[in-house]
């Protein structure tokens, strides 16, 4: 037969490993006390090997039959190991048994968490009497309580708080609970004194008078306070805390006769705070922590509420209890609370018991799924077809989580309005403080000195709303009380209001945004920029590094989209270099390439494409998240473009469309910039764009329909077509050359026509680009007639070389092939290409006098010799010539290999060399201006994207290669142009 | 002359120091029949993601559990070494993660630069076992309690099946400090 040692070894291998250290205690011990019970014939008296309802009893006999206090210590602690693994394998057999039936039954977690709790401290607390009654000396002891702080069931630590009355010696108090420490720390479970730590000058204990100069010096933190609203008395004098609560407690409270909130009001500031941090944390993708993803934010609202409700209970239930009568109108949302911190006490108490004492639960870790399934079972989940108990269990996890946070979401903002109702703000947000005689207050100062009242108070919503007010005069007051000050008094208000960050650096970066952004006078902007620069200064010491910018990022990714694009250029760098540095933690990885992402999109990138970037961002900001990853932005493009016909509503239909052009821009602009080859991005550039006409022409021919009420059927005499960049594939482009044809006289079909190209003109340019209509000065009408145009081309115009070439650049984007085949048999053929040789001398002439300009081109990637107008002008001579009309792009310059294979190396050069100079050209007007004139020293940024380097050499390098290839196109670009006239 | 021994484990939320710190506590005064104290950082500083955590090892009671000055600090970001680094006592024990830029302060330190990060992921693949790693340093290098105890601390604290993973991480520190202690 085996022996009880070894059987409950056996038993607790059900249990966690941490159950180990109980084992080895139990080893260590059993036998002496075993004897030394036998010797003094007490064996029978003492309940070793089961569940005793008689603990303290018990104890007390244990410690009768040794004097010797090393003894003492090492039998209570064999007794309390004992007693821990059997109360913790009976609470495991009883959860398997009253959940057999169900796991839907939270009632019953309710109770068995509420006996669990019960039962740890009944066994905590006759251990702690016992050893205190071995280590105090009672004669000289002050009256003291000891109070529980924490999560009751909680057997990993034991939060407390202890106070004593003077007189007494507390010295010797605190020796005797530093020794309780030590031996519940070798043989139970750790204490902590996080709250006597922080008061009084004794390191474990605090008078009641220590407590209240703490509250009055602010020398505290929500923590604190929380610590201190939650305290139940465990022993020693309960009078002692009743004069703890009446006089440091209630001050939390709310003082309906509004003489006095002001620990009220930061308390709930804490804790808004808190609870907001905690509903945007980052979550890990495999990991769920019942505790931060529920517990805390539950009972950090309860504890808020229960001050307003006046509710002085300190268990949760209680206080859910007492706020269901109190607050009966949020009855719903009680309920959806009681019944998710239900679930999740009796998960995490369970994953401790059996599992490990770890908050985070990787369900990726060896060993942990089958954990968790063994979890599952015992919650009474249970394998159905394809759909396991386990995943069955998440799926309660989190549909638990969703209605706590749908509730405390409601809660929070009744919070907020209560908090509107008794703050000290409420006269200055309704502007009476103003008018009250004698007022010589400064708003700048009231800010702050509210912002500081107390270490971590950091919600300032209301404020940040008031600033924010379509009406300025708060904010102007503001800036005017800010400008007032004495510089010095200045800083040290600018250092204070960004003191918070490290607390919660997303509530600082908020306020920063409303500041920046309402920012108008250049006051309110050297106010911006100072204290912009002190955020970062706090933002380099955030202990996490960049982890902290991208926990920023995941709950704020607007703001901080705002404040980059608000920042000066200085404050931009040292962000991009706060964000770059290595995180200590690698756990939010795929955020810190978010980050640096977009960090340096605003760092390294134009005005020109941060147009469409801000443009977008602010609709869509989760598209921040994605910045990194163009794959996954091109699935998201592609999903916006398809859905567009699944929205009902037209005018939604034409805002989405622009939203998927600017989506589209930033997308294609970002894949340039990370270095891709660009006759790719060009093809996905113009991609988009022709099915943005494409589309935008539908909605917009329907937009007319329905306003004038009928339409024409044009279909077969109508055409749009492309030309200039767009024509030839080329992305990028800040215009967008248009030419529309109809063949009709009528004018209502004009009219009709004109309409829709005016409503599409109106859209195009909300995107930032020019719409242009080559023709439409001519002919006062976007839209233009084959016999108009075959007029205007025979007028014998001097500059006619440009209309004909936009003509035969042209694409068509939208109508008829008809159409097309006549404007290619009554204009193209006729007047271009019949007039071959006149059009190559113009365009020899132009080259010439462009040439002639020398220096003054010569860092224009468009017009200097070798540059892209040279090779556009090459292949319209070659199309005159060989009487064809294709896109000039590269796809051209390759058909012109097989028409004139002797030419072959040139046209593999001039391919080559377009590519090189079309690269140069987007990315400059990306990273650098919208320029076509590039400025050699802005190189950098635009060398590293080429695959240059990063450094000085690296741009002069790119520079010489420009000025070089330019150069050596020229000579091939002028030997084929002299073929071409032979 | 008895021992009293002050550590203080410092650096970002997520790195597992206040678990480390436990371990090493359990280790001292469970396992190896010490005294232990252990505390940590749990203010609204800590959601800032700052962790320090602090355990003293004796072999007397601990009357007075509070660290002013450490005889071995561990610092695994730039900011902990930079608020820690003047409570370490000369001649101290100072153990940085490599990416740490040590200053004159920690000349007349024992130093140890250690890239802990590394070691965790090519010894288990897991970036997240850096504080196993360092235990395992710490037990190498230090004497105030047992290479064995700690282990035995470790496997306590660990959830099953997840014991092999968290000995190579222990190993690979034990290997690091006896490469540098060469």
């Amino acid at each position: 037969m085996k022996d009880p040692l070894t059987r409950l070894t056996e038993r607790t291998a059900a249990l966690g490993n941490y159950n180990r250290k109980y084992l080895h205690i139990i080893s260590t011990n059993i036998e002496k006390l075993t004897s030394a019970l036998e010797q003094h014939g007490r064996r029978e008296s003492v309940h070793l090997w089961s569940y005793s309802m008689e603990i303290p009893g018990e104890m007390d006999t244990i410690l009768e039959i040794t004097s010797d206090t090393n003894e003492q210590l090492d039998f209570l602690g064999c007794y309390f190991a004992l007693q821990f693994l059997q109360m913790n394998l009976r609470m495991v057999d009883i959860v398997k048994l009253e959940l057999a039936s169900g796991p839907h039954r939270w009632e019953t977690s309710k109770r068995l968490m509420l006996e669990t709790g019960r039962m740890f401290r009944n066994l905590t607390k006759c251990y702690m009497e016992r050893l205190l009654d071995l280590f105090i000396d009672k004669e000289g002891c002050p009256e003291y309580v000891m109070l529980g702080v924490g999560t009751r069931a909680d057997q990993d630590d034991i939060d407390l708080g202890i106070i004593h009355k003077e007189p007494g010696d507390s010295e010797s108090l605190n020796l005797a609970i530093s020794r309780l420490a030590s031996q519940m720390f070798k043989k139970a479970t750790r204490l902590h004194f996080h709250l006597s730590e922080h008061v009084g000058e004794n390191s474990l204990t605090a008078t009641i008078e220590q407590y209240e100069e703490t509250l009055d010096k602010g020398a505290y933190d929500f923590v604190m306070a929380t610590e201190m609203l939650g305290a139940a008395a465990i022993l020693g004098s309960y009078p002692l805390h009743d004069e703890f609560q009446a006089r440091v407690t209630n001050r939390f409270y709310h003082d309906t006769w509004q003489k006095e909130n002001h620990f009220h009001e930061g308390y709930l500031r804490g804790i808004l705070s808190e609870v907001r941090s905690l509903l945007n944390r980052m979550k890990p993708p495999k990991s769920i922590n019942p505790k931060d993803d529920a517990l805390r934010p539950i009972k950090s609202l309860l504890s808020a509420l229960k001050l307003v409700h006046g509710v002085h209970r300190s268990n949760a239930w209680d206080i859910i209890d007492e706020l269901k009568e109190k607050n009966a109108v949020r009855l719903a949302q009680y309920t959806d609370l009681e019944q998710a911190l239900s679930f999740f006490e009796l998960f995490r108490h369970l994953y401790q018991i059996i599992v490990a004492q770890d908050e985070d639960i990787d369900l990726g870790e060896p060993g942990i799924e089958t954990a968790v399934a063994e979890l599952a079972g015992m919650m009474g989940f249970q394998n159905k077809g394809v759909v396991s108990a386990k995943d069955f269990m998440l799926v309660n996890y989190y549909e638990f989580l969703d209605e706590s946070i749908q509730a405390t979401e409601t809660l929070t903002g009744d919070l907020k309005k209560h908090l509107r109702e008794v703050s000290a703000f409420k006269p200055i947000f309704s502007g009476a403080i103003y008018r009250t005689p004698g007022y010589m207050g400064n708003l700048a100062v009231d800010f702050i000195r509210a912002v500081k009242s107390a270490k971590g108070f950091t919600y300032w919503d209301d404020f940040i709303e008031e600033l924010s007010g379509e009406n300025s005069s708060f904010y102007d007051e503001f800036i005017s009380s800010f400008d007032q000050l004495h510089e010095r008094v200045r800083a040290k208000v600018a250092q204070g209001y960004v003191s918070g960050t490290r607390y919660d650096p997303g509530s600082v970066l908020r306020f920063l945004v409303i500041l920046g952004e309402k920012a108008k006078s250049d006051v309110a902007k050297s106010i911006f920029n100072s204290v912009s620069r002190l955020y970062i200064d706090e933002l380099s010491r955030l202990p996490g590094g960049p982890t902290s910018l991208a926990h920023m990022l995941h709950a704020y990714p607007q703001a901080l989209n705002s404040f980059l694009a608000l920042i000066e250029w200085e404050s931009l760098a040292r962000f991009v270099e706060l964000a770059h540095r290595e995180p200590a933690v690698p756990e939010p990885y795929p955020v810190h390439r978010q980050l640096r992402a977009l960090a340096n999109v605003h760092y390294e990138s134009s005005h020109f494409f941060k147009r469409h970037f801000h443009q977008i961002i602010t609709k869509h900001p989760a598209f921040i998240r994605n910045l990194h990853n163009n794959d996954k932005l091109r699935e998201v493009t592609n999903g916006f473009f398809s859905d567009l016909t699944s929205i009902p509503s037209l005018t939604e239909r034409i805002e989405r469309l622009g939203d998927y052009y600017d989506l589209e821009f930033v997308r294609t602009s970002l894949l340039a910039m990370s270095g891709a080859d660009c006759e790719r991005t060009d093809a996905e550039f113009i991609e988009f764009c022709d099915n943005y006409t494409h589309r935008l022409f539908k909605y917009c021919q329907q937009d007319i329909h329905l306003s004038l009420g009928y339409s024409m059927h044009t279909r077969d005499r109508f055409a749009l077509y492309a030309t200039g960049g767009h024509a030839r594939e080329q992305g990028f482009d800040d215009d967008y050359d248009l030419i529309v044809l109809l063949d009709s006289t009528d004018t209502d079909e004009i009219d009709y026509c004109n309409k829709i190209i005016g409503k599409m003109n109106s859209h195009i340019l909300k995107r930032g680009i020019l719409p242009h209509h080559r023709f439409a000065d001519e002919f006062g009408s976007y839209v233009i007639r084959l016999d108009q145009l075959a007029e205007f081309l025979s007028s014998g115009s001097e500059d006619i070389f440009v209309d004909q070439s936009q003509l035969l650049s042209s694409r068509m984007l939208v109508g008829s092939n008809k159409l097309e085949q006549r404007l290619q048999d009554e204009i193209i053929s006729p007047l271009i290409f019949a007039r071959s040789q006149e059009y190559i001398e113009y365009m020899r002439e132009e080259m010439n006098s462009r040439h002639a300009e020398g220096e003054d081109q010569r860092n224009n990637i468009k017009e200097c010799p070798g540059g892209l107008r040279d090779i556009e002008m090459l292949l319209l001579m070659y199309e005159v010539k060989h009487r064809v009309r294709d896109p000039l792009s590269r796809k051209f310059l390759r058909r012109l290999v097989e028409i004139e294979p002797r030419h072959a190396k040139d046209f593999a050069y001039i391919e080559n060399h377009l590519n090189f100079i079309k690269n140069l050209r987007d990315l400059y007007r990306l990273k650098v201006a919208a320029h076509n004139v590039i400025d050699k020293d802005c190189l950098p940024p635009v060398a590293a994207s080429m695959g240059y380097g990063e450094n000085t050499e690296a741009a002069e390098k790119l520079y010489g290669d420009f000025l070089e290839r330019t150069a050596k196109v020229t000579g091939v670009i002028d030997r084929l142009v002299d073929s071409i006239r032979k | 002359m008895a021992l009293r021994y002050s550590i203080r484990f410092s650096g970002a939320g997520g790195q597992g120091l206040i678990q480390a710190a436990r371990i090493l506590a359990e280790a001292a005064a469970i396992y190896d029949n010490k005294n232990a104290a252990e505390s940590c950082s749990y203010g609204p500083e800590a959601r800032g993601s700052e962790s320090r955590a602090e355990i003293i090892i004796s072999d007397e009671t601990i009357d007075y559990p509070k660290v002013d000055t450490v005889d071995f600090l561990m610092a695994l970001t730039q900011e902990a070494y930079d608020k820690y680094i003047p409570d370490l006592v000369s001649n101290g024990i100072l153990v940085v993660d490599q990416n740490v830029r040590t200053n004159d302060q920690a000349t007349d330190k024992k130093l140890f630069s250690v890239p802990f990060l590394e070691i965790a992921e090519s010894s288990c693949g897991r970036p997240n076992m850096v504080n196993i790693v360092a235990l395992g340093f710490f037990a190498q290098i230090n004497d105030v309690t047992g290479v064995k105890y700690i282990r035995q601390a470790i496997l306590a604290r660990i959830p099953k099946k997840s014991e092999d993973i968290y000995m190579k991480a222990y190993e690979a520190g034990l290997e690091a400090a006896q490469e540098l202690e060469k």
